[in-house]
């Protein structure tokens, strides 16, 4: 299982590859959402949040805030990457994900 | 004066003695705890033995006067004929069921069809089970199909890490199963997969019907040769029959009235003589078994103790180089006991081959004041171990008083003409 420290990394580095202005543990605080996000790029509204055992940050959202955000992303309004530790194998795996995720984000946007 | 070095080397050699002669008397444990169990099963043969003895064959007179003799109205002649008859109705019965069942009739149609389908459901199973296996070894495969993946009930949203893995994994699967299952995409090939899957199933339940067709057939066709081989050989199935219900009465009875009933048949006697002498075996190898060997073992565990704590005493930093008493040095190595383990080991091996060997139970004569120990061991061996040996006593006159018996026995066996030497 990859350590939060490597994968976060890892993601920031492919997101700030594709252009994103993404800032490290940023306090996300939009409505009834309040977390620390792993990356956050606020002009794009792009980001991602690796959820691992190891730093007990599966708790940081709730299901409700879950839900809350779910639905902003299903309406474009913002887009980010939820990555649980238990579904990737290797960095590289979990870079190739992030770059899908990626352009699937600029499809949804009409091109980036 | 004695090193403590020197004192520790006999020690050992003393502990190696201790650890072989317990290999020793572990093994004759195991010989003699096998011996008793033969005991056990040489004992329900002699019953039979006896029955047979009794009862030879199935002759009106000798039924009614064994069912007099031994108290047994079931062996009366009439009853044994019923029984007879009875046995025989329901074996034709039987016979003529499986001759009129269908599946009896066209046994052989039957199984030579099952052969061919089972041959031919093989077949169709086999590509089939590693086409499914294929799949089944696919990465991701399972979670796939339990996401419902290509499908509108795919629950997976794009912004969970899943998706991009699922999506992955689904394209990999086309790329590699897709020309072979002649399917585009893996919805395609979900479908093709659970297709194959239920064929599968169905062709396995009608492999498993039969399979199992078979089986009844074969049950019924040794069913069927089971009725006529009772039929055919019908008075020894009853013959078979009584001798067990002879045991069957004989086995409870004390053998006091057991003996007084047998009076009237000498080959019987005799026979009856061999049971007790068999359960006499298995309960002198009982008592060597337990009395002997497992206190020998006892004794030399508490000896081997003994000896380890003397070691570890001689151990101590503190007497490394001292020098001890050689009396004090004899005293904590003893004396070696091999000899007379050898000799208690022969002796021991002696009355195990003696009992096991005995075969000559017509020498014992219960109305003679001996035991069944003294005529298995003529007097030679040394059974005070055992409790009725013991309660006994000593004796000095058994070899010749066995002697003088066993020839008045015989000769008025010979006179007689009824005894089976066998």
């Amino acid at each position: 299982m990859i350590r939060e420290a490597e994968g976060t990394a890892r993601l920031a580095e492919v997101f700030r590859a594709r252009g994103y202005n993404v800032a490290r543990e940023f306090a996300f605080a939009e409505g009834d959402v309040t977390f620390n996000i792993d990356g956050w790029d606020a002009g794009a509204r792009v980001g991602f949040e690796f959820r691992t055992s190891e730093a007990g940050d599966k708790e940081d959202l709730t299901d409700v805030e879950l839900a809350s955000l779910a639905a902003r992303m299903e309406a474009g309004e913002l887009f980010i990457l939820i990555v649980d530790d238990t579904d990737v194998a290797s960095l590289d795996e979990l870079g190739g994900y992030a770059e899908r995720f990626l352009d699937v984000v600029a499809q949804r946007r009409g091109g980036r | 004066m004695t090193r403590t070095g020197e004192i520790l080397y006999e020690l050992d050699a003393r502990h190696y003695e201790i650890i072989g002669e317990k290999r020793k008397l572990d093994k004759l444990l195991r010989q003699v705890g096998g011996d008793v169990v033969e005991q056990v099963q040489a004992v329900d043969e002699a019953w039979h033995q006896l029955a047979a003895t009794l009862c030879d064959r199935l002759d009106a007179t000798l039924l009614d006067t064994l069912a007099h003799a031994l108290h047994l109205p079931t062996l009366m002649a009439r009853q044994v004929a019923e029984r007879r008859q009875a046995t025989l109705a329901q074996a034709a019965a039987r016979r003529r069921a499986m001759l009129n069942d269908d599946r009896v009739k066209n046994s052989e149609g039957l199984l030579n069809e099952a052969d061919i389908r089972l041959h031919e459901l093989k077949e169709t199973i086999e590509p089939l089970a590693q086409s499914i296996a294929m799949l089944d070894d696919a990465p991701l495969f399972q979670e796939l199909l339990a996401h419902r993946y290509g499908t509108a009930e795919y629950g997976i949203r794009f912004w969970q890490l899943s998706y991009y893995k699922h999506w992955k994994h689904a394209d990999l699967i086309v790329e590699v199963h897709g020309v072979r299952l002649g399917k585009a995409d893996f919805r395609g090939i979900a479908e093709k997969y659970i297709a194959e899957r239920e064929a599968m199933l169905g062709l396995e339940n009608e492999r498993s019907s039969w399979r199992q067709k078979a089986v009844e057939v074969r049950r019924l066709l040794a069913e069927l040769r089971e009725a006529e081989q009772t039929i055919a050989t019908i008075d020894e199935v009853t013959l078979k029959a009584t001798q067990a219900k002879l045991v069957e009465h004989l086995k409870p009875l004390g053998r006091d009235t057991l003996s007084t009933m047998l009076r009237p048949f000498p080959a019987a006697h005799t026979a009856m003589l061999r049971i007790t002498g068999i359960e006499k075996k298995g309960e002198y190898l009982g008592a060597l078994e337990n009395q002997q060997i497992r206190t020998a073992l006892r004794e030399l565990g508490q000896q081997e103790q003994k000896l380890m704590r003397t070691r570890a005493k001689l151990l101590r930093p503190k007497n490394a180089n001292r020098r001890w008493d050689s009396n004090e040095a004899r005293r904590m190595v003893g004396q070696s006991r091999r000899e007379r383990w050898d000799k208690r080991h022969q002796r021991w091996s002696e009355t195990r081959t003696q009992i096991v060997q005995f075969n000559d139970y017509h020498h014992y004569n219960p109305a003679a004041d001996l035991l069944w120990w003294d005529v298995m061991t003529d007097g030679r061996l040394d059974g005070d171990f055992i409790p009725e040996v013991h309660a006994r006593g000593p004796r000095t006159d058994v070899h010749h008083h066995h002697h003088h018996h066993h020839e008045r026995e015989r000769d008025s066996w010979r006179d007689s003409q009824t005894f089976d030497a066998s």
